[in-house]
């Protein structure tokens, strides 16, 4: 078969009878077959469509109705569930108290600072006669 | 044909001619542009349309002639592709596959662009696109083929086939 009766073929442009034969005489060669396909590729990139990939992705399967997929939700909560109750039980970390006493004078004052790791605990300001200025925090 | 005829039979065509322009030009803004001087040709003319071909081949033949005109009153240049926002993954290969037909069709031979472009895109028998050409109905088969023949070879070297 000569290629301008495929490509009458292809773009619809045969009458019933011609057509007919072609796709008879498609079913046994595979170079036409191959051309027919190349045309379909070629059509497609100057639509624009690109190459398959760009075809919508095929759902795989239908979506699922009914109560399975309630039933199986349900299962995947029981099985959370369980392993957050069955967690081992974190307990907490002993802090050392760590309080520390320091002196800080600046001029006549005094400052008597007590922390406790990065927590200031107390704050005394003494003058420079022993007597308590101010406080913050602790006890006086 | 008067006004109101004109945009009832007409209008509807608008957006398959722009479709020919943007194919063709590989420019949506410049496509449009040729879009409507399209119509604004059609219709200043429209007392000449005797009915003789459908509406819309008649509207292609007038968008194919002012694509011709613009190609020959401008010297070649770099395709100017059209910008996108791209949104997502699937956006974005869309547009790399616009992108890449433009790119294509910008380097066939004119008349190889149009045929590919008429039978393609817009599905025209062969039978319209010998009247959009204005070429003998007989001879619109062996164009293609040789239409298809340029652009699989293009397509083929480019690894795009």
């Amino acid at each position: 078969m000569s290629d301008p009766n495929l490509m009458a073929y292809y773009d619809g442009e045969l009458g019933s009878e011609q057509r007919l034969q072609t796709e008879q005489h498609l079913q046994v060669c595979q170079p036409c077959r191959e051309q027919l396909a190349e045309w379909k590729a070629l059509d497609a990139l100057v639509r624009g469509e690109g190459p398959g990939e760009l075809r919508p992705r095929l759902r795989l399967q239908d979506r699922q109705s009914g109560w399975k997929p309630t039933l199986r939700a349900a299962v995947c909560l029981l099985v959370l569930g369980a392993i957050w109750y069955l967690r081992p039980a974190q307990r907490p970390e002993a802090v050392p108290l760590g309080v520390q006493s320091f002196e800080v004078r600046h001029g006549a004052c005094r400052y008597r600072v007590e922390t406790s790791g990065a927590r200031l605990l107390m704050v005394d300001l003494e003058d420079e006669n022993g007597r308590a200025q101010a406080q913050i925090g602790g006890e006086s | 044909m008067d006004r109101e005829e004109f945009e009832r039979l007409c209008l509807p065509c608008y957006a398959k001619v722009l479709h020919l322009c943007e194919r063709w030009l590989g420019c949506p803004s410049r496509a449009e542009e040729v879009a409507q001087e399209t119509f604004l040709r059609a219709y200043r003319a429209r007392s000449s349309y005797r009915g003789q071909a459908s509406v819309s081949t008649w509207l292609y033949r007038i968008a194919q002639r002012l694509c011709w005109e613009v190609a020959r009153k401008r010297a070649p240049t770099a395709l100017e592709l059209p910008q996108f926002e791209v949104v997502d993954e699937a956006a974005q290969q869309a547009q790399q596959a616009r992108l890449t037909s433009l790119a294509l069709l910008s380097r066939l031979s004119q008349r190889s662009r149009s045929l590919l472009i008429l039978r393609a895109a817009l599905e025209l028998s062969y039978a319209e696109i010998a009247e959009v050409l204005e070429i003998p109905i007989n001879q619109v088969g062996v164009y293609l083929q040789r239409a298809r023949a340029e652009a699989t070879s293009l397509a083929r070297q480019e690894g795009i086939l």
